[in-house]
């Protein structure tokens, strides 16, 4: 047998010495939850600590047209981080007729050429002529600046469908709806106090409806969650150990380590700390236990998606609460005179065939189950009111940057050009949409110079006077046939757009950063280009990740598992029952929240993981003679957590929430009736029983 | 409709609060009294139709037939081969020149559909709110019995259509006359005559 410690030790009998560790523990505790909040106040900053992407959508109502039309010019520019998402309308629509021509890339460039051709010309000045005899024609078609419909040829720089107003926010086709982009920390309440504030000066009455929306989405605040946790776990305990002291001393012991913890852990991963550390105190985990369950969240370092630092900060974590489980909670038993808890029923064990068709049924099941599972990915989740004018689902994110302001343009204008070749169909909104890089800019020079467009526009003043047509109505056409302006970045600075364009400029330390908006087409290759960003970029890695990781995740999971049972035990056997259980612990728990919940998604790597551990330790007996470990209150550990994450306001914790209360349970049930048999089959024949 | 639950409606109409939406004036209300008059299930009538704008030299007049049926299904054929026959049917707008060999013509953006659905609304169900909805009335000057319809502000509309002034018979509620005006100094007339109506 190992030498190996088996629970913490008993207390000393020294009394003076034998409160000196909890006194530490709950005075720091102490200190770190009352000096935390101070700290962070007092840091002197009247800056936001975080800056997150606010949109403000206002719904018109029934207000006055005319003090509706009036706030929605100047709203925008009244709030806090205001960022217009378009153009001045008037000055985009004047440097885009401009350069019209320059606009149309290689793929259309045969269009255009046949669009100039003299038999075409006719053809299409004639279709005009007649259709000008229809009493609707011309309505909303610009002829005048376009007469050949060329705006068409330049799919990724067409007038956008959303329309905007001369503040650079975004309005339904039907005018009443406005959106506002905001980058600030300001809360919502804040806002929304600033926002009924203009609606008051500009006299728009109540019937307007106000929505705000924040990204990254809002979390619940860790600190209530934790509390409600301990509410539960307190009762949860005194109801399955039937001991009140030691129920109150292992709550206020893992609440304390809560607070200590909290600078490092937060939001799901302090529940899931707690959890554990409440169940591996009331099994009296040993110290291959806590160290199973510390290393739990290693395989997630093998997971791009994931902060490397969470596995460290899980670490230290487990390793507090397990120096509380050892030092602070027996010298309290001893000081409240606690009476032990009754020692647990021995499980009646499986026979080893039925434990093995009982793991392969729920593996099997489970499987089944998660090939059909939907991935969810919560933060793409657009707000219904925001969908029909910025889809956030769809829409990624470029940042291009340069030394200058001209070079991070044209480096942008690069990068957006790079990004519609290799996605057809993706719409390019921001800076990059109204400039064209050097190399394109000189190319498109060169593809349009064989057109003889001076010789061709003088045709074309010669077909429209034929057909009673005056010319001079279609001079700003006329003049994109000189095809001498181009849209450089400079000119763009230096023309109407100017003033947005540097407005949308950010400067660092490392120069200018421009960021273009990509609306992504709805079939997306794979893979996407890597300088792509933003939520539904994150979507799409999701969706097409997540069964990789899961496996990944899950074997390595499984290889810690076995190996700490092993060095507990010291037989494979054991070992490898241990990490079947475990295994199949995460598939069914798994499977249980594609049938409750209906997704999965990679938040809920860390709370398998964890299960999958505790599963194993509570799994992994030195010999079959040593006590079975309290299963009952083990598992309420995991209820508490369970119950809370799945009542929370964030969608994106109930499934979390039911991954620790499906799987702690399965875990339990089967750590406790099926090991024993999966150990015997595992056993070399010769040393069965 | 009786005449008495028109007059409700109208009184209804009238008694709206402030902030909902200026109460319409005597006047406004004696036009869409009188518009009320003349709805049918369908309409056919002959039309004249004229085109000032700048892009022509000289005005464009073209003659046709327009038929319409409820609730929301309306044609116009010009006579002449070099003219189009325009159809507006489910919200869709469709214009094809009436030489075939002659290209067709991209969809229109949607800032039109104001225009469209004022259209429909004219020649329907005669329905006050349908015709008020998103637009301001007002009472232009002039001879006979007209009404001003415009985009109400900020509506995206505003960029394609300036007005619709629409003359009524006073005695049958027919319209006689539509014009719209685009923003750029367009104005397209439309004069109706020898109406033909189907029953309600």
């Amino acid at each position: 047998m190992p030498r190996e410690l088996h629970g913490p030790p008993e207390p000393a009998p020294a009394a003076s010495r034998r409160l000196f560790a909890p006194l530490l523990w709950f005075v720091a505790a102490a200190l770190i939850a009352v000096a935390g909040p101070r700290c962070a106040s007092d840091s002197g900053s009247s800056a936001p600590a975080h800056i997150g992407d606010t949109f403000v959508v206002v719904h018109r109502g029934t207000s006055d047209a005319d003090a509706w039309a009036r706030l929605v010019d100047s709203l925008g520019p009244q709030l806090p981080g205001h960022v217009p998402l378009a153009p001045p309308p008037a000055e985009a629509r004047a440097w885009q007729t401009t350069h019209l021509l320059y606009w149309i890339d290689d793929a259309a460039r045969p269009s255009l050429a046949r669009s100039f051709d003299p038999a075409v010309l006719r053809t299409t000045i004639a279709g005009i002529r007649a259709r000008l005899a229809s009493p609707l024609f011309g309505q909303g078609e610009d002829l005048r600046r376009d007469p050949l419909g060329l705006a068409d040829l330049g799919a990724a720089h067409a007038t956008p469908p959303i329309p905007s107003t001369p503040a650079g926010d975004l309005l339904s086709a039907d005018g009443g709806t406005l959106l506002i982009h905001l980058q600030t920390g300001e809360t919502p309440a804040s806002i929304s106090s600033h926002v009924h504030a203009q609606l008051t000066a500009h006299a728009v009455d109540d019937s307007s409806r106000l929505e705000i929306h924040t990204f990254p989405l809002p979390r619940q605040s860790s600190q209530t969650s934790i509390i409600t946790n301990l509410a539960i776990l307190a009762l949860t305990l005194a109801l399955t150990l039937r001991r009140t002291r030691q129920s109150l001393i292992i709550a206020f012991t893992v609440g304390a380590g809560a607070a200590l913890t909290g600078g490092w852990l937060g939001g799901t991963s302090a529940s899931l700390a707690l959890a554990a550390a409440a169940a591996l105190t009331i099994v009296r985990g040993t110290a291959t236990a806590w160290v199973c369950v510390g290393v739990a969240l290693l395989p997630l370092l093998l997971l791009p998606s994931f902060d490397p630092a969470t596995p460290l900060a899980w670490g230290l974590a487990v390793a507090l609460y397990a120096f509380a489980a050892w030092f602070v909670v027996p010298p309290l038993y001893v000081a409240t005179r606690a009476r032990p808890v009754e020692p647990a029923t021995p499980p009646r064990p499986l026979p080893p065939v039925a434990a093995l068709v009982a793991c392969t049924a729920l593996v099997a099941a489970g499987a089944a189950w998660l090939r059909q599972a939907p991935v969810a990915t919560h933060e793409a989740d657009t707000p219904a009111a925001m969908r029909p004018l910025l889809d956030i689902g769809r829409t990624a994110s470029l940042t291009s940057r340069g030394d200058t302001p001209v070079a991070a343009l044209e480096a942008a204008a690069r990068d957006a050009r790079a990004v519609s070749d290799a996605l057809p169909g993706a719409r390019i909104d921001g800076p990059a949409r109204h400039v064209l890089d050097e190399a394109t800019l000189a190319a498109r020079a060169a593809a349009l110079a064989p057109l003889d467009l001076p010789g061709r526009g003088e045709l074309l003043r010669a077909i429209l006077r034929d057909h009673g047509l005056r010319p001079d109505a279609f001079s700003e056409f006329l003049k994109i046939l000189d095809p001498g302006e181009q849209p450089s970045a400079g000119a763009a600075l230096a023309g109407p757009l100017g003033p947005w364009l540097t407005a949308s400029l950010r400067q660092d330390a490392s120069g200018y950063a421009v960021t273009t908006r990509v609306l992504l087409p709805a079939d997306l290759p794979d893979p996407l280009p890597p300088d792509l960003h933003g939520p539904a970029v994150a979507a799409h890695r999701a969706r097409r990740d997540l069964p990789g990781h899961l496996a990944l995740a899950l074997v390595a999971g499984a290889w810690l598992s076995a190996f700490f049972a092993w060095l507990r035990a010291r037989r494979l056997a054991p070992a490898l029952a241990a990490a079947a259980v475990a295994a199949t612990a995460q598939v069914a728990a798994l499977a249980g929240v594609v049938a409750i919940h209906g997704e999965i998604s990679h938040a809920l790597l860390p709370a398998l993981l964890v299960v999958g551990a505790v599963t194993a330790t509570l799994a992994t007996r030195p010999t079959p003679a040593s006590p079975a470990p309290h299963l009952t209150g083990a598992l309420a550990c995991f209820a508490a957590p369970g119950l809370v994450l799945l009542a929370s306001d964030d969608p994106t914790t109930h499934a979390t929430g039911l991954v620790l209360a499906v799987g702690a349970a399965l875990g339990g049930l089967l750590a406790a009736h099926a090991t024993p048999g999966l150990s015997a089959l595992f056993q070399p024949r010769e040393a069965r029983p | 409709m009786p005449r008495r639950t028109a007059l409700a409606l109208l009184a209804c109409l009238a008694l709206r609060p402030a902030s909902v939406a200026a109460a319409p004036s005597r006047a406004i209300i004696k036009r869409i009294e009188a518009w009320r008059r003349g709805g049918a299930a369908g309409l056919t009538a002959r039309y004249r139709c004229t085109r000032r704008t700048s892009m022509l030299w000289d005005p464009l007049v073209v003659h046709g037939t327009l038929v319409f049926a409820a609730p929301d299904r309306l044609e116009l054929r010009d006579d002449e081969p070099t003219g189009a026959t325009t159809r507006l049917a489910g919200g869709v707008l469709t214009i094809g020149a009436n030489d075939p060999a002659l290209p067709s013509v991209p969809t229109p953006p949607p800032a039109t559909a104001w225009l469209h659905e004022h259209l429909l609304a004219l020649f329907a169900a005669r329905d006050a709110d349908a015709l008020q909805q998103g637009a301001r009335l007002s009472v232009p000057r002039g001879p006979g019995l007209q009404l001003l319809l415009s985009p109400e502000r900020g509506h995206p509309a505003e960029a394609v259509v300036e007005h619709l002034r629409v003359r009524i018979d006073p005695d049958t509620g027919a319209l006689l006359e539509l014009e719209w005006a685009h923003p750029e100094g367009d104005r397209v007339t439309l004069e109706l005559s020898d109406h033909r109506l189907a029953p309600v």
